[in-house]
């Protein structure tokens, strides 16, 4: 390479001119971007479920986890009206343990 | 494709809805009896409406009798701490005081087991038993005794 185009090379500087809405340009593109990948996925997803195998195993995990939580809840309130039939229940034949709870 | 994905989800969403209504809500047999505690000794130990009905007579004669009782060791109790808060020493007084603590609590004790064993007899045997040994530390210790119970 002759010295001149070194010199040449070394003394270039790029100066692009400044862009107004360079910003709110970059916020644009992104907010696109994700506008179209959160489209994709919605499509992907109606895409999958509409189909008759996948509909089927979506039906049947909300029947499974509407099961699976309803007894939870039935076993929690079980429990718990046990407990309470129990207590009253020794509290209102045992007066040691009457006098004792409503002790001043 | 679309309207058809929408169905799926909403048929699913309320699948899971139904399955959990279904399985969390109960509708048990209408209880015999009104009072909450012979409530959960009917459902805890299987019992008959007639055997329910008889135990109910028995547990609202006896819990008339409590009464009595419990007042009768309230002011024992009362007696005994305004002796305890005046003294530095063991009295006659508060000797007394003790002594009608003791017969009161055990005549509760002697009643609950008479009670229990009442109760016990109205249960289909297995019952009964169950029910006795649930009673019994209750019956042995009715200070502590009916904090060690569980269902």
């Amino acid at each position: 390479m002759p010295d001149s185009l070194r010199t040449l090379l070394h003394q270039w500087e790029v100066k692009p001119a400044p862009e107004p809405n360079f910003r709110a340009e970059v916020w644009r593109r992104i907010a696109e971007r994700k506008r179209r990948l959160s489209f994709r996925i919605w499509s992907r997803t109606e895409e999958t479920v509409g189909q008759p195998a996948w509909a089927a195993i979506v039906v049947a995990v909300m029947l499974f986890a509407g099961t699976a939580t309803g007894n939870a809840w039935r076993e929690r309130e079980l429990r718990h009206e046990r407990t309470a039939g129990l207590t009253a229940y020794v509290l209102a034949v045992n007066p040691v343990a009457h006098a004792a709870t409503i002790r001043p | 494709m679309k309207l058809k994905a929408t169905l799926v989800l909403l048929i699913a969403l309320a699948g899971g809805a139904g399955a959990f209504t279904w399985r969390a809500v109960r509708n048990g047999a209408e209880p015999a009896v009104s009072e909450p505690e012979l409530r959960w000794l009917q459902r805890e130990f299987a019992l008959s409406a007639d055997a329910v009905l008889r135990i109910a007579e028995l547990h609202r004669r006896y819990t008339a009798e409590c009464e009595p009782m419990c007042a009768a060791l309230q002011a024992s109790e009362a007696e005994m701490r305004r002796l305890m808060a005046g003294g530095r020493r063991m009295t006659p007084e508060l000797e007394a005081a003790l002594s009608r603590s003791n017969k009161i609590v055990a005549e509760c004790q002697h009643r609950m087991v008479e009670h229990f064993y009442a109760v016990a007899r109205e249960m289909p045997p297995p019952a009964g038993e169950r029910y006795l040994a649930l009673m019994t530390p209750i019956a042995t210790h009715p200070e502590q005794g009916w904090m060690k119970v569980r269902p």
